[in-house]
């Protein structure tokens, strides 16, 4: 086997939030399998950090995944945070899609909502 | 005059004057008393009968013997000459004038006859007699000075009348029948009587013995009964002879009585004629009855008949004299009847004739059977005239043979006649013999209304009843002879015979069971026709046989081409359903009205169809619903009439063909049909059969190809290689053409076409095994000579290829040079980028194959940048009936048209120009290859289209852009651009496509920036309605590159664009 071409990782984000970060590249070839971890990843959350800062590639299929998961989890009253630096592969790719304004990408994961989660106050 | 007629008259004379004077003499002896005049002058009898029985040219003779004779005794009796002249006179005329009214009322007077026998008294004793006394009495007077004219006449008539009757009668008694006609003869009866009369008389008048006057007069009247006419006759004449001679001896009977001497002679005399013509009327009478009750003269009874027509009528007696000819004859021939009618006959009969007549007569008599004679006779007047004469035996009442009778007839005319009519009816007819026709004269008969309800047939030939079978049908009318006979026929003639015209026709009566030809002409008056017919039954029902046998000929012949035609047709596609389609569309409407093909227990529809393309639907929906039991209902709506269902056997399931027909003017289906049919499917079921395991080899052989053939062949970065495979056009069958890209390492690529000879699973198998020896063995080799010197060694492996060609080169994309060598193959072509074509004939060795080769050579070409290079194998040039040289100059032709295309386009348009079209019976490859290295610092990848082979591609480019100082966002929309493109062409232009397909990517560095080329080997989708993927792919591309274009052709899509490379950017 060799190395998967994309890593999707979770942690807790305040009270039940959930980061997911995406690492390595999303292309067609494994597409499906980065949604389908994500899906696995986002549980009941509340709100969902998406981390694309470790993004080496995305295409439009990346693009087609990302625009969906939005609009799902909008329907759903999640909250939906997409972390793509300037400069990243990301924040260039969605730029060039026109979905940076709809997305609201930030810099970085902003900091868990205080209160809730641990380590705040 | 000839002597026999002087013989005859001078022995006449002698006859008629020696009777004369001996029946005068006598009469001398009773003259009267006074001696004046005979109570019974006998001579007059003699001259009468003499005259009657002679022909009136004779009648001189008799008349100049009585005469003379008459004169002479009177003279010898001293009576003066003038009176004995006078009396001469009267003796002579008296019976010339009796003969003269007699033999012209009667011309042959038979006293045996009731009418004869009155002329006869009259006219020979009560007319002639008195013109013989008036004569005498006026010579008695005036020249013999004697006294009483009228006594002397009356004595005269008495006694001449006597005479006459009692000599005359009895010499032409003579002529009559000697006994009654039917009786034999009786002459001793007849001398009985005779003796018995004179005697009775003897003693009556000798010895007064009154008592017997009786008894002459009853032996007269029994002679007349018993014996006949002559009988009495001779007897009568007798009796008078003793009477007359005892009056003249003195013993008168009358002494007795107070009377004179001539009162008594006179009572005497006519005693004595009353008595003979009561006799002899008897007789007569006796006669008459007796040929009434034997009815021979049928004819001769009717005398206006008889005398109208030439009625001659004759009798012969048992020993076949002639003893009758009748009147007719005799006034026919003009012949007197002289009493010797034997003589008679033989004189009138032509004399050329008689012999034969007279020997076919005694040749008929001595069998005694009817017979009938043609002869020529004698008429009255010189002619000779053609008879006929018929006789027949007559037999009396005890069976006894007594003679013939027959008649005589006058067919002259009737002979002239109907010579001249068997003259035109024998043209006439030997026209009908020749045809062998029937011919027959036809009378419509019409009803009371006047309606045409029968015909007669007046006249038939004999050919009339072998044509129609009907016998005896003259007079008889159609409907008699065939009562059940069709009216059309009645109605036919009556169009005819009314005022039609002639017409010809055939027709057939089924109620006489025949057919004829007709020819029927209407005839005169209106109302017959005539009729020439042939039957010609035997022709129709020939004919008939013979249609028959033409039809079941034309069907075996149409049949025989439908079976043709199937095998034929079936044999020219592929495919057990285009066969079935075939089969099913050539039974239809040929056949059937519609019919299916259905296989594996009617689970599966090969073939429905329908004469009427409308319903082919509805056969198809019907053939759809067969699997379940019973006729489906669809069935029903398609009327079908008949139905023919066979069974198919093929190996891998049964079928069944099922046939019906709706058309109701249709012949339903027969035996015959049905096993027609059979032995058509069977055929056809050879051929789907055929079709069926064609279809399973072909389907394996492709299998088989597909993988034999490179899936893909080795991109070489310097190096751009394409190929095409086409099968052979006759059948799909896999060839033994092939092709193979080897990557030798250290930038070479060695190229190789192919042939193995032969077609089908071996030949695959043998370029299978072939192919996988080169691409083995090349690596290996240290050139393309060695390496088809290593191929031999390989070929004579058992069980390998036996004969093969091979093209092999080796591109070294550093040196930029083609090694190559050909074994028996065609010569590979190189195009310069200027277009120059060369053909590479070095290298040349004899095609891989058992022998053994000496050497295989090789030859090295160098290849300028842009040069394509072309292999190919024969198939592509090669065509039947078109010289090699020809083959050649097209491929030629077609590469240089399109040397700079890339190389799949150009392989596309060689397959185009050389391999489409028909007339190839073998396959063809045609593999070409562009030297184009590749530039220094350019990026050249070729990849196979996989999704999983894009993140190496990047990788790759990543690499490469890591050695270069390009800005950050280059790189990042560079792999952007180049990935999302190489997405699209692994994920859309190859798909469903199978594997096989590569990705080129190449990135060259200029002036201004990089310039980037994909492509692919295949089409992209259409733009989808959904714009999702593609929708963001494109603009992607678009946003972050200038000169975007996508260009599609046959060979394949190419993105190529540009990435502008400015100021670096945060370098």
């Amino acid at each position: 086997m060799s190395t998967p071409l994309a890593a999707v990782e979770t942690a807790p984000w305040g009270p039940d939030g959930v980061v997911v970060r995406v690492t390595g590249e999303v292309d067609s070839s494994n597409v499906a399998e980065v949604e389908a971890r994500t899906d696995a990843a986002l549980g009941r959350a509340g709100t969902v950090v998406l981390d694309l800062s470790a993004v080496g590639y995305l295409d439009s299929q990346g693009l087609r995944w990302l625009a969906a998961l939005a609009a799902r989890l909008r329907s759903a009253a999640t909250g939906l945070v997409v972390v793509a630096p300037p400069d990243s592969v990301a924040e260039r790719v969605l730029d060039l899609a026109g979905l940076t304004a709809t997305l609201g990408l930030r810099p970085a994961v902003p900091p868990a909502p205080a209160g809730d989660g641990p380590g705040s106050g | 005059m000839d002597a026999s007629r002087i013989r005859r008259q001078a022995l006449l004379f002698v006859a008629v004057a020696a009777g004369y004077a001996v029946a005068s003499e006598i009469a001398f002896s009773w003259f009267g008393a006074d001696g004046t005049n005979a109570s019974f002058f006998p001579a007059a009898g003699v001259t009468f009968a003499a005259l009657v029985l002679t022909r009136r040219r004779d009648w001189w003779v008799v008349i100049l013997a009585a005469g003379l004779t008459e004169a002479l005794v009177d003279l010898g009796h001293d009576i003066d000459l003038l009176p004995a002249l006078g009396w001469g006179v009267a003796n002579t005329a008296q019976p010339l004038v009796g003969a003269l009214i007699l033999t012209t009322v009667r011309p042959r007077a038979d006293i045996s006859r009731t009418s004869d026998l009155l002329a006869f008294i009259v006219c020979g004793v009560v007319i002639a007699p008195a013109i013989g006394g008036a004569l005498g009495a006026t010579t008695f007077v005036a020249l013999a000075d004697g006294e009483g004219w009228w006594r002397f006449a009356g004595e005269w008539w008495v006694g001449d009348g006597l005479g006459v009757l009692v000599v005359g009668g009895a010499i032409l008694a003579l002529r009559a029948p000697a006994a009654g006609v039917g009786r034999g003869p009786r002459l001793p009866e007849a001398a009985a009587i005779l003796v018995a009369a004179c005697a009775a008389t003897y003693g009556l008048f000798w010895h007064d013995l009154v008592w017997l006057v009786f008894v002459p007069v009853t032996l007269l009247i029994a002679s007349g009964f018993r014996v006949g006419t002559r009988a009495v006759a001779v007897t009568g004449a007798a009796v008078a002879f003793v009477a007359a001679q005892a009056t003249a001896g003195g013993h008168r009977y009358w002494d007795t009585l107070d009377v004179s001497v001539s009162q008594g002679l006179l009572y005497l005399q006519v005693t004595l004629a009353i008595v003979i013509i009561s006799a002899l009327g008897v007789a007569a009478e006796v006669h008459e009855r007796e040929r009434a009750a034997l009815g021979w003269a049928t004819a001769e009874r009717s005398r206006e008949i008889a005398d109208a027509a030439p009625a001659m009528l004759w009798l012969t007696d048992a020993g076949n004299r002639c003893t009758f000819l009748s009147r007719g004859w005799f006034e026919y021939t003009g012949q007197r009847d002289t009493g010797s009618t034997d003589h008679a006959w033989e004189e009138a009969v032509h004399p050329e004739d008689v012999t034969d007549a007279v020997g076919e007569f005694i040749a008929h008599a001595e069998r005694r059977e009817p017979f009938s004679l043609v002869y020529r006779l004698h008429r009255a007047g010189g002619e000779y005239r053609w008879c006929v004469d018929a006789g027949r035996p007559r037999h009396g009442a005890d069976g006894s043979f007594l003679g013939y009778v027959g008649s005589v007839i006058d067919v002259h005319e009737r002979m002239a006649a109907e010579e001249a009519q068997r003259e035109s009816e024998a043209r006439l007819r030997a026209i009908f013999t020749s045809i062998d026709e029937g011919y027959c004269l036809c009378e419509l008969i019409t009803d009371a209304d006047g309606r045409p309800a029968d015909y007669r047939f007046i006249e038939v030939n004999p050919g009339f009843e072998d044509m129609t079978g009907l016998r005896d049908a003259e007079g008889r009318t159609a409907l008699e002879l065939v009562p059940d006979l069709e009216r059309s026929w009645i109605e036919t003639y009556a169009g005819i015979a009314l005022g039609g015209e002639a017409t010809r026709f055939e027709s057939g009566s089924e109620a006489m069971g025949r057919w004829f030809d007709v020819f029927a002409t209407p005839v005169p008056p209106r109302g017959r026709f005539a009729l020439v017919f042939k039957d010609i039954t035997r022709r129709r029902r020939e004919e008939e046989a013979l249609r028959a046998s033409e039809r079941a000929e034309r069907r075996a012949r149409s049949r025989a081409e439908l079976v043709a035609q199937v095998v034929g047709e079936l044999e020219s596609v592929d495919g057990v359903r285009a066969r079935a389609g075939r089969l099913v569309s050539l039974l239809v409407p040929r056949l059937a009205d519609f019919a299916t093909l259905t296989a594996d227990d009617d689970a599966r529809v090969l073939a429905a169809v329908h004469r009427d393309p409308d319903l082919t639907d509805a056969v198809r929906a019907l053939a759809g619903d067969l699997g379940s039991p019973g006729d489906p209902p669809a069935l029903a709506r398609l009327a079908p009439s008949s139905r023919i269902v066979v069974p198919l056997h093929l190996g891998g399931g049964d079928a069944v063909l099922r046939l019906w027909l709706s058309d109701p003017d249709r012949r339903p289906y027969d035996g015959d049909d049905a096993a027609f049919v059979e032995d058509l499917a069977g055929r056809a079921a050879l051929l789907l059969n055929a079709a069926r395991v064609q279809e399973t080899e072909r389907a394996i052989a492709l299998r088989l190809q597909r993988a034999l053939l490179p899936d893909a062949i080795a991109e070489h970065p310097g190096i751009e290689v394409a190929a095409r495979y086409a099968p052979a056009d006759d059948t799909l069958q896999v060839g033994g053409d092939w092709y193979d890209v080897v990557d030798l390492g250290g930038g070479c690529l060695g190229v190789a076409v192919g042939d193995v000879v032969g077609h089908g699973l071996e030949a695959a198998a043998d370029m299978s095994g072939l192919r996988i020896a080169l691409r083995a063995l090349a690596p290996h080799a240290d050139g393309p000579g060695s390496l088809l010197a290593l191929l031999d060694d390989f070929a004579k492996g058992p069980g390998e290829a036996s004969f093969a060609t091979v093209a092999y080169g080796i591109v070294d994309t550093d040196a930029g040079t083609l090694r190559y060598a050909t074994a028996g193959h065609p010569p590979p072509i190189v195009v310069d980028p200027d277009g120059h074509l060369r053909r590479l004939e070095g290298g040349r060795s004899m095609p891989l194959c058992a022998l053994e080769v000496a050497s295989r050579p090789e030859d090295e070409v160098t290849l300028e940048p842009g040069a394509l290079v072309v292999l190919y194998s024969d198939g592509l040039v090669e065509r039947r009936r078109r010289p090699l040289e020809e083959g050649f100059l097209a491929l030629e032709e077609a590469v240089r048209a399109h040397h700079r295309a890339p190389p799949a386009e150009v392989c596309e348009a060689v397959m185009a120009a050389l391999a489409d079209g028909p007339g190839r019976d073998d396959d063809a490859v045609v593999l070409c290859l562009r030297y184009s290295p590749v530039p220094a610092g350019a990026f050249v990848r070729v990849f196979p289209a996989d999704p999983a082979e894009l993140a190496p591609m990047r990788a790759a480019l990543r690499a490469w852009l890591a050695g270069r100082d390009l800005p950050g966002t280059i790189r990042t929309d560079l792999l952007l651009a180049v990935g999302e493109a190489c997405a699209n062409s692994v994920e859309h232009a190859y798909a469903g496509r199978g594997p096989g397909g590569v990705v080129r990517v190449a990135v060259t560095p200029d002036e201004d920036g990089l310039r980037i080329e994909v492509r692919d080997g295949g089409r992209w989708r259409p733009p989808p309605a959904d714009p999702g993927d593609r929708g963001r792919g494109l603009p992607l591309m678009r946003a972050v590159s200038d000169d975007f274009t996508v260009h599609e052709d046959a060979t394949g899509t190419t993105v190529a664009f540009r990435l502008a490379v400015r100021d670096p950017v945060g370098a």
